[in-house]
């Protein structure tokens, strides 16, 4: 004989279980990835040691903020013709001969050497060419170390519960 | 061997193509890039871009759209060919801002970034010019920005031609074209029915899903004011498109890292759609069909595309329950498995094996179904196995195993395509099997394919229909013998298919004799000339398609109705040819795969029969234990059963049966009854009520598994999500439950479980995943080298001498009530929610669309009463009553109403009204047979048709773009040659 009930008895949690139980899954992460943990922790002590958290710290607790005045000053004809100086010469470089500009990015991802590799020596790249190649796994495996950057930039500059569609005209 | 194909000239080089392909296609599978930013391979040329301008015999023509002929010489890059692309991008451009890295379409698939990219666009020749209009952000699930809509045509073409539901046209009158909703209205005012179509198809970010706003980019969450300078910036300081494109590439290749791209099954309706969800951590940010997709290719339904929120929803149990005195108390997986085991294994030793009934679900998986009937079976020595195709589908199987062999759809969506007529009999596929729905709208709109549709209620069909037929409630099968019998009168009746290919032709003849004019005009109420016209129509097409689903089976006759729709199709010769057969239209996802994988009590995997000792020795060699002999209960005798005190527990998975069973009242009391009940469930639905034991399971997108659809297409979905909380998929609860039996089950897949289960049968014997990798699939019969079946009986029917035989069938005709209750009662789907809602209720934007449910009178109804949208009536049949708002239309006319089987409250089910009178060979039940009552009990109130239902719209159905209209305005230039 079993009536229709809805009652759910939640047990009550007291903020101290619910701290242990978090803790608890603090120590069950932290020992399945030890090695990655002391790493970080490194990188920290290294971030620290050159004054770099504050900074990122500021940063991140200023999001839109920052944003906001950063683009501000960028906006400023003087600093948008220098920027327009840069660009310039990022295209410029995108002509360079091949061998050279990939020599230039060597360093940054290996996944580069192929490229280079598969390229005639002498043949001139464009701006597209080389993004054709990002299309490559390898290349755009390397890609990977800006990630984390650009992640903490969004999230920082992002506004909770705005409705930051695309702009308007 | 080579005259197949036509001979062309590209670029110089001498090529052969495919004569009908066109010269776009020509180009593009010679694998030359070749730009084409309006044409679309799901749509065909609209022609409105110019963006794949070629020179062909000289002259300037759009590939897209030109035929190839023999000795064609084609050149894309001629001067002129390039100026008139590169002239028609700087056009669309000046519709379009490009700011692709903060844009959330700029996901490596984005048609104008892309062809922009590829054509090295690199400065601008018009600069962007806004258009004077608002972004429309009222619909729930989309939004349209006016600024970047390049006025191709694509979501148009989408919506008139292909999901035929004729809401947008572009206005090419005014100073500024933009595309608009009706008669231009606000989207969420129109009478879109937010199937996703044109949002899928817009090569831009024109349109886009509002869950992939803020969320798909590193830098789309900046707010608008912030961006709208950085935009500035950039193209202040921005040389050419180059460098913003080399930024925008690297953060789309970044946004591959964090967004997830996993291929699933539609978890809702028998069509079986498939296409990849997007996700971000749990977030889904939409859903994206793809091309291969062998259902829908890019089309889906509301649901598909938008409705998978539920799967967040906090209403979901993420803990096993267990019943303590008035109130369920979550325990561990150990203790409800404990619980399980101790009760269950009372109830079976004292009361022995067939005590003890096995629900399982076709909202599950193929390896869940048949985990199920083993654990009933090997485990727990029991054929009381049974789901739910009982209630919907199991007379539609058993009329096709009656005259052809095999009980599924003898074809594919695409020969419902092919037909040149498709006849509906109570089904409505534009709310039930949406986008199987927009294939016959498309073929009838396109191409001419005529339709007929035989329906007590004008659904949305019937309104597009050639020959709409009102019959009476539940005498389907007398027009269908009668218009049989006419059309042998007229001698026209395949003679040599019959001759050739079906047994039993005399008997069936002689049954059809008292089926004359005159009987069958007066028992359906269909005039003469109605019925000679249908016959007519079947007489006179090549080829013709039936399609059947509840409004057919759930009568008394309905195996015998959907046996007389088998013997018109035989007796015209409508089965085995392309563009021809039976296609009962099976109503949730994998309605076919419970079936198909043994969860019927007197049938083993691929239809076998327990009853028969070889095979049952087969399996009991595979399983390596015994198997029950004693037949089982069906899900409706069980019901009885456990009034009788014969059945003792039950063990139920994915299934709100105290809701969708007939008669919910005495459903509700036999659980009641039930000594021990385990309910398995994603939510807490009003069967879990009377649970004993509640175990928390996982929806389609947290596990792996396959599911079969109404075509009989095994199709893969892969794991989207982990599951949530402590919740498991249902194959890994059922092992947890065999093992306390001593099971010693040790799947760690659903891939080991499905070759199991394949290996074992005849039907699919060569299924594997390895052949359904990806959006591969596979149509049973599967032979062992996994050559598949799409459309059945080429090579003879599946009955050992292969030959059809006629099953001669009489009418029943409805279960009678008392004068008393006067109105005649239906029920079926609606389009925006699946079944009775325990799911696309908890999806927010549905929810708000369609809050509850409803009664549909007709105005006569309401004239006579003094009903008007909103009045709260109660119905009362002899089984029970609900208290619903009214909703006054035109699709129901006279005494006939209609109540949608969506119940958000449980007290609100149809089914209270329903009675257990049932078909007489499937026990399915005879839920379209009732008659109610009515009180008035409030004349006036909210009418439960909200704004955003598109009931409310006003279409507006055009041939297509109109793209004329384009080229006529004072401001086009043509870029082709004139060839006038
Ligand atoms: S019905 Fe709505 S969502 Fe579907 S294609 Fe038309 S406008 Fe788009
Ligand atoms: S909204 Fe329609 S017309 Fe505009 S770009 Fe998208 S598909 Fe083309
Ligand atoms: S509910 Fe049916 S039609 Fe809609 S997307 Fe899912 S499978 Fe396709
Ligand atoms: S692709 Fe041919 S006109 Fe648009």
């Amino acid at each position: 004989m079993a009536r229709s009930i809805q009652t759910v008895v939640w047990p009550t949690v007291t903020e101290e279980e619910k701290q242990e139980a978090r803790l608890g899954e603090v120590r069950r992460e932290a020992s399945n990835d030890a090695d990655g943990i002391i790493q970080a922790l490194k990188v920290l002590q290294a971030m620290e040691d050159r004054g770099m958290l504050d900074i990122l710290l500021a940063l991140l607790q200023r999001g839109e903020g920052v944003l906001a005045h950063v683009v501000d000053v960028l906006a400023k004809p003087e600093v948008t013709s220098s920027l327009e100086t840069l660009i310039k010469s990022v295209q410029a470089l995108g002509k360079l001969n091949s061998v050279g500009l990939l020599k230039t990015l060597d360093g940054v991802t290996a996944g580069l050497d192929r490229v280079a590799e598969a390229a005639p020596p002498e043949q001139h790249l464009g701006v597209y060419d080389v993004l054709r190649r990002l299309k490559d796994p390898d290349v755009n495996a390397g890609l990977a170390f800006a990630l984390d950057f650009l992640q903490g930039m969004g999230r920082a500059v992002r506004t909770s519960g705005t409705e930051a569609d695309a702009v308007g005209p | 061997m080579t005259d197949k194909y036509v001979h062309v000239e590209l670029n110089g080089h001498e090529v052969l193509v495919e004569p009908g392909t066109t010269v776009l296609q020509a180009i593009l599978g010679a694998g030359v890039e070749h730009p084409h930013v309006c044409y679309h391979p799901a749509l065909g040329p609209i022609e409105t871009c110019d963006t794949c301008i070629a020179e062909v015999n000289g002259a300037l023509v759009r590939a897209c759209s030109l035929p190839v002929e023999e000795s064609m010489k084609i050149n894309t890059k001629t001067v002129a060919a390039r100026f008139a692309r590169k002239e028609a991008m700087d056009r669309i451009l000046k519709n379009h801002e490009l700011y692709c890295t903060v844009c959330d379409n700029n996901n490596g698939n984005c048609t104008i970034h892309n062809t922009a990219m590829q054509m090295e666009i690199d400065h601008q020749a018009y600069p962007f010019e806004p258009k004077p209009y608002e972004k429309d952000m009222s619909n729930p699930f989309y939004r349209y920005d006016p600024n970047q809509c390049i006025l191709c045509g694509r979501c148009v073409e989408a919506c008139q031609n292909l999901q035929v539901s004729e809401v947008l046209s572009i206005d090419w009158s005014r100073e500024n074209p933009r595309v608009i909703w009706d008669n231009d209205v606000p989207i969420n005012e129109s009478s879109c029915v937010s199937c996703g179509h044109c949002v899928t198809v817009c090569p831009c970010n024109a349109l886009m899903e509002k869950s992939m706003l803020g969320e798909a980019g590193f830098l789309t969450g900046i707010e608008e004011d912030t961006l709208g300078k950085m935009i500035d910036i950039t193209k202040k300081v921005e040389p050419g498109y180059s460098s913003i494109f080399a930024i925008s590439e690297i953060e789309a290749e970044m946004r591959e890292a964090r967004i997830q791209k996993t291929k699933t099954v539609c978890t809702y309706c028998g069509v079986g759609c498939s296409f990849d969800v997007w996700t971000k951590d749990r977030k889904i940010l939409k859903v994206e069909p793809q091309m291969e997709a062998p259902a829908n290719q890019i089309s889906t339904c509301v649901k598909g595309k938008f409705g998978w929120d539920f799967v967040n929803s906090s209403d979901r149990i993420v803990e096993p329950l267990v019943r303590r005195g008035d109130a369920f108390y979550p325990v561990s997986w150990e203790e409800a498995l404990d619980v399980i085991e101790t009760r269950l294994g009372q109830i079976r030793d004292e009361h022995g094996p067939d005590a003890i009934a096995y629900i399982a679900s076709s909202k599950c998986t193929n390896e869940e179904n048949y985990l199920m009937q083993k654990l009933a079976r090997s485990v727990m020595h029991t054929n009381n196995i049974d789901n739910c195709s009982r209630y919907c589908q199991a007379p539609a199987t058993e009329a096709l195993r009656r005259t052809m062999g095999l009980g599924g759809d003898t074809g594919s969506i695409k020969d419902l395509e092919q037909a040149d007529l498709v006849i509906i009999v109570g089904a409505n596929p534009a709310e039930a099997h949406p986008v199987l729905s927009t294939r016959l709208r498309r073929a009838q709109k396109k191409y001419g394919q005529k339709l007929i549709v035989a329906d007590i209620r004008k659904n949305i069909m019937a309104e597009r229909a050639d020959l709409f037929l009102h019959p009476n409630q539940g005498t389907d099968l007398v027009w269908l013998s009668g218009v049989a019998k006419y059309i042998v009168d007229c001698g026209k009746h395949d003679a040599q298919f019959l001759q050739e290919h079906v047994n039993n032709v005399d008997q069936f003849l002689a049954s059809l004799e008292k089926f004359t004019l005159d009987y069958t005009s007066e028992v359906t109420g269909l005039s003469k000339e109605m019925l000679i016209q249908t016959a007519e129509m079947i007489m006179n097409a090549e080829r013709v398609c039936i399609c059947w689903a509840m409004g057919v089976t759930q009568h008394l006759g309905g195996s015998d109705t959907s046996t007389a729709i088998c013997n018109l199709l035989l007796l015209t010769g409508n089965v085995a040819r392309p563009g021809t057969g039976a296609y009962p239209l099976r109503g949730h996802n994998n309605v076919q795969g419970a079936g198909d994988f043994g969860c019927a009590p007197a049938m083993l995997p691929g239809y076998e029969l327990v009853s028969d000792p070889e095979i049952r020795n087969k399996y009991e060699q595979a399983w390596g234990t015994p198997l029950p002999t004693n037949p089982g209960l069906n899900n409706h005798q069980m019901v009885d059963a456990i009034h009788e005190g014969k059945l003792k527990a039950m063990y139920l998975i994915g299934e709100d049966m105290a809701v969708v069973d007939s008669n919910a009242n005495y459903v509700q009391q036999a659980f009641e009854k039930l000594d021990f009940f385990i309910v398995q469930d994603v939510f807490f639905s009003k069967t879990a009520e009377f649970a004993d034991v509640i175990l928390p399971a996982s929806p389609s997108l947290e596990k792996e598994g396959t599911f079969t659809n109404t075509e009989r297409r095994i199709q893969r979905l892969y794991q989207v999500l982990p599951p949530l909380g402590n919740s498991k998929p249902d194959w890994q609860i059922i092992q947890l439950v065999a093992n306390r039996f001593g099971a010693n089950w040790n799947y760690t897949s659903p891939r080991q479980i499905f070759e199991e289960a394949c290996s074992l049968t005849e039907l699919m014997k060569g299924a594997t995943y390895e052949r359904l990798e990806g959006y591969q699939s596979l149509q049973w019969p599967v032979a062992a080298d996994g050559t598949d079946t799409p459309l059945l009986y080429q090579d003879g029917f599946f009955f050992p001498d292969k030959r059809a035989r006629f099953y001669p069938v009489d009418w029943t005709p409805p279960i009678a009530l008392e004068a008393e209750y006067d109105l005649e009662l239906n029920n079926g789907r609606i389009l925006e929610h699946f079944h009775e809602g325990n799911m696309t209720n908890r999806v927010p934007g549905i929810h708000e669309k369609v809050p509850e449910t409803f009664v549909e009178v007709s105005k006569e109804l309401a004239a006579e009463r003094g009903l008007q949208d909103g009045t709260l009536v109660r119905l009362i049949s002899p089984y029970g009553k609900v208290k619903l708002p009214v909703v006054v239309t035109d699709r129901v006319s006279g005494k006939h109403i209609y109540i949608p089987q969506l119940s958000p409250k449980a007290e609100q089910a149809v089914n209270l009204l329903t009675s257990s009178h049932h078909d007489k060979a499937t026990f399915t039940p005879a839920y379209k047979e009732m008659r109610v009552k009515m009180e008035v009990l409030e004349f006036t109130g909210k009418s439960p048709f909200v704004k955003g239902n598109f009931r409310l719209g006003h279409p507006n159905p055009q041939p297509g773009v109109n793209v004329e209209m384009k080229w006529a305005r004072k401001d086009y230039r043509p870029l082709v040659t004139d060839r006038s």
